[in-house]
């Protein structure tokens, strides 16, 4: 009460000092307090003690609270704020009219009460003016204070609007200093803090030094809030317990209680409560007046908090998604050198733990993530999955697994929920690594919360496919790879079998014109030359249906009848060329059974001559390739109603029953084949097929132990 | 003293012809053919014991000649196949101590660059000749290695 002290008023002689001193604190242009206001009417009334109190607000609650109080200096200190209010002032805040001292009036302030008068506050709540002391009040006291409490109301709310404008304002300052901090980026939490905890201590300023606390939410889904900042910065039992947002908050006074909250809103969400507590007063408690001074700084805090998630949640997202394509280009250059290599397939847990390494940065918060990939088992087994690489210090959990198998199954990412390790809430993404409909395995990660981290779904999602990708590319140019190398060793088998009889020519013919003489050797060698030939001929056709049939085209055959004749003719040829150029020293023989073909009669073939030579040649030299030594090869016609069969029955190298239809495929060679002469690219007879086709003809083969049938069937007309 | 070859070819058809090449251009030549890979590395104690000159070797070779009792190839070969049986064969006499020395020319229809495919290198104790040039070229290259005072 020092305060009026140091006050300069207005130089109007013959105005009362208390008048002078209320135009000032009307005006706003003097700092003060609603005790100044209450001194002001004690010195009115001539009164030595003043109480102000507010009505209670809902008919829960009867008591009256004290909003300021004021005890002439002349009265001993230490006097008690009231708690409860007494009777006189009881019956004019329930009467609503003026009430005098009475033999059953108390004390208040340890002084006797001389009348209560009832008052309205501008925003509609109700008070009474209760002056002790005075000795009793005389007329012109009372008419004084009457004539006050007509413009007390209006005083009062212009005091709180400016204390509240003034409040919002420095919280406005200090939100604004915030906003230019922080830049483009949200500020860091403890920098937030920083600043909540200035607003804190200003509201702790209006609010009677009262403990200011703030807890706040950063979701719908938290039930509670935590406590973020406050003034004194100093944490109490209060501040670490959580606060319930939902249920009614405390905001009318209790006796030895002095405690409101408001809640922070923003449109339909609560984001936290803001609490003042243990006001240091007077008046030690609180009113729903000081209520209308908290919210507005509620909403303010409620907005900038909003908006700092808002910002927050974006520069996460932002980041995740720098991080990603950060992670994505680094995937990507791991990938591609991954494909530059010879061993590409055989390189998948390093590419599935780069994979990992990227998915761990891009979403931190993951506690494990594991790649599944299908291992091939038998041809009817269903694929198992095996570990390819993990993280995490746990790993991925039990449930990862079955996960995993999921949606490698269902080729669908799943989102779902799993106890972590300390039996807390734990979110699981599990996302298939697949090409179309093509699934090679699946991609796990695991992390704590109900929820994965925004974006983090499609990350995993994002780096499957790509592991997908890698993982087709990878077989792609692994089977490009095989063909090509098939291709080049066929390529490099027929340009064997074209110049070996070329070069065998060569020689023998140097050797005849060494010679300079005619005889039997010269006839023999003639004979063999003019054999490589037509082999080097049959080999070079060879290599052109080869490239015909490699371009995805088939052979066009000349349409031509043959007859008995022309077909004998034409193996007898062939057998000669064969013995000529079999290999003496294993004693083959090639025997043609002249008379099989009788049964054709006059019956005619439609075939290529040149292709049924190719054909004939190719079998023959299977024949010579794979027989045993001292065994005969017998080529023999069969005729039925509609089809001639030229039968090459020879004695050799086994074939498997099972493996007659594969015998006709590309590139495939029996396994007894490979492992005993180990030579042959595996094309002759799949050039005989496709030939054979061409000419509406089929190829069969019969083996029977280590004797094997081939048959060339064509239709008779 | 006359030069003593040994011939690693599976072609019949030109084995004959090179025997007789070689014995018209380095007289009193003895010569030892193979008739596959298998024969050869089963003969490498043989050669071991008395080792030849120089080594005539053909690429692409057969593992055996057909035969009810033919020995299963090593996974080696197995794996492998023909197309590069002289290397591996090169590879063994590189491989033995007592014969590593001996100059082995590659004689094959191949090309070099079809020999050195896939960053491949030929053998050290390994030259190329191809077998589509004249025989000329080959016999050149074998007085070379084995010395002119051997030849005639």
């Amino acid at each position: 009460m020092t305060a009026h002290a140091e006050m300069t008023y207005i130089d109007e002689p013959g105005l009362p000092y208390w008048l002078r001193r209320l135009s000032l604190i009307a005006q706003g242009d003097q700092p003060g307090a609603l005790v100044d206001v209450a001194e002001l009417l004690g010195h009115a009334t001539r009164s030595r003690g003043i109480v102000l109190w507010e009505s209670p607000s809902s008919a829960d609650s009867d008591d009256l609270s004290v909003l300021t109080a004021w005890l002439h200096p002349s009265v001993p200190r230490m006097r008690a704020i009231p708690s409860t209010a007494d009777a006189v002032t009881r019956e004019a805040d329930v009467r609503r009219t003026l009430a005098l001292s009475n033999p059953n009036g108390g004390s208040l302030l340890g002084l006797l009460v001389d009348a209560a008068l009832p008052l309205e506050y501008a925003d509609g709540s109700r008070g009474v003016l209760t002056l002790c002391g005075s000795g009793g009040l005389t007329g012109g006291a009372f008419d004084t204070a009457a004539e006050l409490l007509t413009i007390l109301p209006a005083v009062l709310a212009v005091r709180r609007e400016r204390k509240t404008l003034a409040l919002v304002n420095a919280a406005n300052d200090i939100m604004h200093e915030a906003d230019i901090e922080s830049g483009t980026q949200p500020l860091p939490r403890q920098e937030l803090q920083a600043y909540f905890n200035q607003i804190c201590a200003r509201l702790s300023e209006s609010m009677y030094g009262a403990d200011v606390s703030l807890y706040l939410r950063e979701c719908d889904a938290d039930a509670s809030c935590a406590y973020f900042a406050g003034w004194p910065a100093a944490t109490t039992n209060a501040r670490t317990a959580p606060i319930v947002v939902s249920g009614p908050r405390p905001c009318s006074p209790q006796p030895g209680v002095a405690l409101i909250e408001e809640l922070l809103t923003n449109g339909t969400h609560v984001w936290g409560v803001l609490r003042c507590e243990s006001a240091s007063g007077p008046p030690a408690y609180f009113t729903h007046t000081d209520l209308t001074i908290l919210r507005p700084v509620a909403a303010q805090l409620a907005r900038y908090w909003a908006n700092w998630l808002n910002r927050r949640a974006l520069f996460e997202e932002n980041q995740s998604w720098r991080h990603l394509a950060n992670g994505i280009t680094e995937f990507n250059q791991i990938l591609t050198q991954a494909l530059r290599q010879d061993d590409a397939k055989d390189r998948q847990p390093q590419v599935a733990a780069a994979a990992l390494r990227v998915a761990s940065s891009v979403v931190p918060t993951s506690t494990g993530a594991a790649v599944y990939v299908a291992a091939a088992g038998g041809k009817k087994e269903r694929p198992s999955l095996q570990l390819a690489s993990a993280t995490g210090d746990h790993g991925v959990s039990e449930a990862g697994r079955a996960q995993a198998e999921h949606a490698y199954r269902s080729r669908k990412r799943t989102v779902g929920h799993v106890p972590n390790a300390d039996d807390a809430d734990g979110w699981i993404v599990s996302a298939p690594i697949r090409v179309g409909q093509q699934a090679y395995g699946a991609l796990i990660a695991e992390g704590p919360g109900s929820e994965p981290p925004a974006n983090s779904a499609q990350v995993y999602d994002i780096l499957s496919d790509q592991l997908g990708l890698y993982r087709h590319l990878a077989h792609t140019m692994d089977a490009l790879k095989t063909v090509q190398n098939e291709q080049a060793d066929a390529m490099e088998d027929l340009k064997h079998q074209l110049v070996s009889p070329l070069r065998a020519a060569t020689d023998r013919t140097d050797l005849v014109l060494r010679l300079g003489r005619f005889d039997r050797r010269t006839q023999y060698e003639l004979e063999a030359t003019r054999g490589l030939c037509r082999k080097a001929s049959r080999v070079a056709m060879s290599a052109g249906v080869f490239a015909t049939l490699s371009k995805g085209q088939l052979p066009e055959p000349r349409k031509e009848r043959l007859g008995a004749g022309d077909l004998r003719r034409m193996l007898i040829a062939a057998a000669a060329d064969c013995q000529t150029l079999s290999n003496p020293e294993m004693g083959r023989r090639f025997t043609v059974n002249r008379q099989s073909l009788d049964t054709l009669d006059k019956r005619l073939v439609q075939a290529d001559s040149s292709f049924l030579q190719q054909c004939v040649g190719n079998l023959f030299d299977n024949a010579d390739k794979y027989s045993y030594p001292n065994t005969e090869v017998t080529i023999s016609a069969t005729v039925t109603d509609h089809e001639l069969a030229i039968n090459v029955i020879s004695t050799g190298v086994p074939v498997r029953s099972d493996d007659r239809r594969r015998c006709l495929e590309r590139n495939w060679r029996g396994p007894e084949a490979r492992n005993s002469t180990g030579e042959g690219s595996g094309i002759g007879l799949w050039i005989v097929d496709h030939l054979m086709r061409s000419m509406n003809g089929r190829v069969e083969l019969h083996p029977d132990n280590d004797t094997l049938c081939v048959a060339l069937i064509l239709p008779t007309t | 003293m006359s030069p003593r070859f040994v011939i690693v070819e599976d072609d019949h058809l030109q084995k004959g012809p090179l025997e007789a090449n070689l014995q018209a251009a380095f007289a009193g030549a003895q010569i030892t053919t193979f008739i596959s890979e298998h024969q050869f590395s089963e003969n490498i104690p043989t050669l071991q014991h008395s080792p030849p000159d120089l080594i005539l070797m053909d690429v692409m070779l057969r593992w055996t000649m057909p035969s009810p009792n033919a020995p299963a190839p090593p996974t080696e070969v197995a794996e492998g196949g023909y197309y590069r049986a002289g290397l591996r064969c090169a590879n063994l006499l590189l491989a033995n101590e007592r014969l590593r020395e001996v100059p082995v020319v590659l004689y094959t229809i191949l090309e070099q660059a079809d020999l050195e495919r896939d960053g491949n290198r030929l053998p050290a104790n390994c030259s190329y000749v191809g077998k589509s040039g004249d025989i000329e070229v080959l016999l050149r290259k074998a007085r070379a290695l084995i010395g002119e005072g051997a030849s005639r």
